[in-house]
């Protein structure tokens, strides 16, 4: 009587050109890998936000951490230990221009804007329900078409929105009179625009802080001088 | 009567000359096996991994991806009249679609499916909290939605590519040099 021998043989797991792979591929790959990141102060990072001592208006801007802010509430702007002025009038339309300018440091042209949600609390922005109501401004647009004549454009009127897939025009602000060109708030590597705040106040007690996103997309600025139309 | 050998057949790396296994139970079984591995560069393994551009965010060291934002040649671009950041900004969340130089929706790398199954594609972060965390997106989107375990690039099939671009997220993070995982998984239908 002869005993017989089995072989079980099942797939293995071998690679390499010279192994044959059985019905399983790999189940999953985790692949580790590493990058380098650098943040730097804004003033010097990729979409820079510096407060250049030659606007007229950096005075407002506080460099001392390494994001910007801008301080309206006094805390001795002047330098002179006065606590005057402490901030905006009541019942004013003020507009403070040339605060900080937002540098395109990248290297493609980029389309620059404030996504209107973004302004925060929402009752000083679009939604408007506050007494006071702040809108950032845009002047020295090395690429402006539109209302050559006005000392600003609104950095929220053309903008993209969550989906990246519109953008939305809205009525000019505060000329209320017509619509923007895409065009007017792009920025070629190296160019920059001046950023300012329109601040309309109805008599509100308003004092603290504000918030927004400036946003900079590259793909909608491409498009733009691509002449497609998205 | 001819006496059957039962063989007892169990699925195992069972790859020797010959086993014999009767009905009578073992007490214990030792059986060394072998697996055949070969470890491969990046450019050549199940899951390929390759650097697009040559701006240089995107390289490949000792075989393997690796990536630097912003690149050792950012001070070069663009040609003629260069920029030269030092880096991205704090409190800020930027999406890298190209290397320097390059268009935007190209890439930062390509995944290709070197397999034998489609596979989802996504990224994790492996930051700690007070660093930059990294995100992988599909460039070729209009959304450009981060890839994630819940919500990845679904069924990349046999031999096709996938463009990746990277999101970093510098809120509460500061000013420094950073090294950080950058995660990438791929995972059977099935």
């Amino acid at each position: 009587m002869e005993r017989r021998k089995f072989l079980i043989g099942t797939g293995s797991l071998a690679a390499g050109s010279a192994a044959a792979m059985g019905t399983g591929a790999f189940t999953s790959v985790t692949a580790n890998r590493t990058m380098e990141v650098k943040v730097a102060d804004d003033a010097s990072a990729l979409l820079a936000l510096d407060a250049e001592s030659t606007l007229s208006n950096s005075v407002y801007a506080d460099e001392s951490g390494s994001a910007i802010r801008v301080n309206l509430d006094g805390n001795d702007i002047n330098g002179d230990n006065s606590g005057s002025p402490a901030g905006v009038n009541k019942n004013a339309v003020t507009q403070i221009l040339n605060i900080f300018k937002v540098k395109n440091h990248g290297t493609q042209n980029v389309f620059v804007y404030v996504p209107p949600t973004s302004v925060s609390p929402e009752s000083v922005g679009e939604d408007g329900s506050s007494d006071l109501y702040i809108d950032p401004q845009a002047s020295s647009l090395p690429h402006r078409v539109s209302y050559p004549d006005a000392d600003s454009l609104s950095l929220t009127s053309v903008y993209l929105d969550d989906t990246k897939e519109e953008t939305h025009n809205r009525d000019a602000f505060p000329e209320e009179a017509g619509y923007y060109e895409p065009e007017d708030f792009t920025l070629a590597p190296g160019e920059s625009l001046n950023f300012g705040l329109h601040i309309d106040d109805s008599g509100s007690n308003f004092d603290g802080e504000i918030s927004m996103n400036i946003a900079a997309d590259a793909e909608y600025a491409a498009s733009l001088s691509s002449g497609s139309d998205d | 009567m001819k006496r059957r050998n039962l063989l007892a057949g169990m699925g195992g790396l069972a790859a020797g000359s010959g086993l014999l296994v009767g009905t009578g139970a073992f007490t214990s079984v030792s059986a060394d096996r072998t697996v055949t591995v070969a470890v491969e560069e990046d450019s050549d393994a199940l899951l390929k991994l390759q650097e697009l551009g040559t701006g240089k965010r995107s390289v490949t060291d000792g075989g393997k991806l690796e990536l630097n934002i912003p690149s050792d040649d950012e001070g070069q671009y663009p040609s003629g009249d260069p920029t030269d950041p030092d880096g991205v900004a704090p409190d800020s969340v930027y999406k890298f679609g190209a290397d320097a130089g390059g268009n935007p929706g190209d890439g930062l790398f390509k995944v290709i499916n070197q397999g034998t199954q489609p596979v989802d594609v996504y990224g994790t972060n492996g930051s700690d909290a007070d660093e930059p965390s990294v995100a992988i997106f599909d460039p070729e989107t209009d959304e450009k939605e981060i890839l994630t375990e819940s919500d990845p690039y679904k069924s990349l099939g046999v031999g096709s590519t996938l463009r990746c671009g990277v999101q970093l997220d510098t809120h509460d993070v500061s000013v420094n040099t950073y090294d950080v995982p950058l995660i990438i998984n791929a995972d059977a239908d099935n």
